[in-house]
């Protein structure tokens, strides 16, 4: 009776486990080399950074970067970066879809900036999904990265329309305690995206930006930005390889 | 041919099973497939000395265990100040309605209980490699499935799962 009894409990588990199992979605085999690799790399990486730490400050410390010029460039995609990038936090509960941390360089406010950009499961009770973009000054350690997530609802494979986060960064470059960021995902009939940016009520000149390939991590074309202070996302302007609008009433993509 | 060749074949066979496994233990799915992942990784950046053991399995499945006990800590600590802002409800997973069941009761059970219920009655370990594992004595171990078995009973209303030890099991 007490053997069959713990057959009992025990195929009760073994039925429940196989159920869950058949439901779990394996990242693969050669994602967790890669996160073993870069795991090995940054435990690597954050003892060179004590190392260092403690050498600048035996010299007397030294400041770390300049702040963000005032005025904003487009972004130049220089190609994949072969660095690995950080995870940066996207909330309680949330995890990156795939493997994420495939990054891109962009160039802006005269320094270089990776820019990964992932999905990530909301488990907060849905299977929703959101897009968040995460950026960090190459010159700088993985600390001082920051992201930025869509909120509400966003459509999770959008055709023509874009999707754009946009929203304030903490801590990204030093010196600059919060700047605006704007990215987002669009179609592949996009070659520029044009943003238009407004401080108070006053519309500021455009900034173009050119949009860049994921790559296999992330099939899909995206675009990012910073802000300059105080300024915030106001429109959108999609343009095809000629830069011609791509909005039918030939007026601003609001998303 | 690559070195981590056999790698590919044990992370292909092992990560359903661990995962199934864990989220007995972290009741999210989610959770539980990154902290497989996890295991694995480090598995991984170890597979030369790893493929040598006799059962490979058994050092992920600790140290996903591991990680699952620290994910939970963590988790409670963040809870308790989300929760003062709203409430989250769990993740969503279908099973079926009788696994369902014994899921939710499983959740009832504090995290060590659910640990020594997973090791011994799921993944068939022996009390003295469960206490090893969680780094407890064999006799304190006892006392969780002990404790666990009667609350489960209580849970599910089979009074005769209080009983149910196994004598192998004991070891």
């Amino acid at each position: 009776m007490q053997a069959m009894d713990e057959r009992h409990l025990q195929e009760r588990l073994r039925h429940a486990a196989e159920q869950v199992a058949a439901l779990a979605t394996a990242p693969g085999a050669d994602a967790a080399v890669r996160r073993g690799r870069r795991r090995n790399r940054h435990r690597t990486g954050a003892a060179l950074l004590a190392l260092a730490a403690l050498t600048v400050g035996a010299l007397g410390g030294t400041r770390l970067a300049t702040a963000v010029a005032e005025r904003p460039a487009a972004t130049a995609p220089v190609g994949p970066a072969a660095v690995p990038f950080p995870p940066v936090p996207v909330g309680p509960r949330a995890r990156p879809l795939g493997e994420p941390w495939s990054a891109v360089r962009i160039a802006q406010h005269d320094r270089h900036y990776r820019l990964a950009v992932y999905w990530v499961q909301d488990t907060i009770g849905s299977r929703r999904q959101r897009l968040c973009i995460a950026f960090q000054a190459a010159d700088l350690p993985p600390s001082s990265s920051a992201g930025l997530c869509t909120t509400g609802d966003p459509r999770v494979h959008p055709s023509e329309d874009p999707q754009v986060v946009h929203g304030r960064i903490a801590n990204l470059p030093p010196n600059a305690s919060t700047v605006d960021g704007v990215a987002g995902r669009v179609s592949s009939r996009v070659a520029r995206v044009r943003v238009w940016l407004r401080r108070g009520q006053v519309l500021l000149p455009p900034v173009t930006v050119a949009v860049v390939d994921g790559g296999a991590a992330f099939p899909g074309r995206y675009f990012a930005m910073l802000a300059p202070k105080a300024a915030r996302y106001h429109a959108l302007d999609l343009l095809d390889t000629q830069g011609r609008l791509l909005c039918p009433d030939s007026s601003s993509c609001h998303p | 041919m690559r070195d981590n060749d056999d790698f590919d074949e044990f992370y292909a066979s092992v990560f359903p099973r661990l995962v199934g496994q864990v989220f007995l233990i972290t009741g999210d799915l989610h959770d539980a497939e990154d902290v497989v992942q996890e295991a694995m990784a480090r598995a991984s950046a170890r597979w030369a000395r790893l493929r040598g053991y006799d059962v490979p399995e058994a050092w992920v499945r600790r140290v996903a265990v591991n990680l699952a006990a620290d994910l939970a800590r963590r988790a409670r600590r963040r809870m308790a100040a989300m929760t003062r802002l709203a409430s989250i409800p769990a993740a969503v997973v279908e099973l079926p309605a009788e696994d369902f069941e014994l899921v939710a009761a499983l959740g009832t059970l504090p995290l060590p209980q659910r640990q020594v219920v997973v090791l011994h009655h799921l993944a068939g370990m022996p009390v003295v490699e469960v206490a090893t594992v969680l780094r407890v004595p064999a006799g304190t171990v006892k006392s969780r499935l002990k404790r666990a078995r009667r609350a489960l009973a209580a849970c599910l209303g089979e009074g005769d799962l209080e009983g149910a030890t196994s004598n192998a099991g004991n070891g």
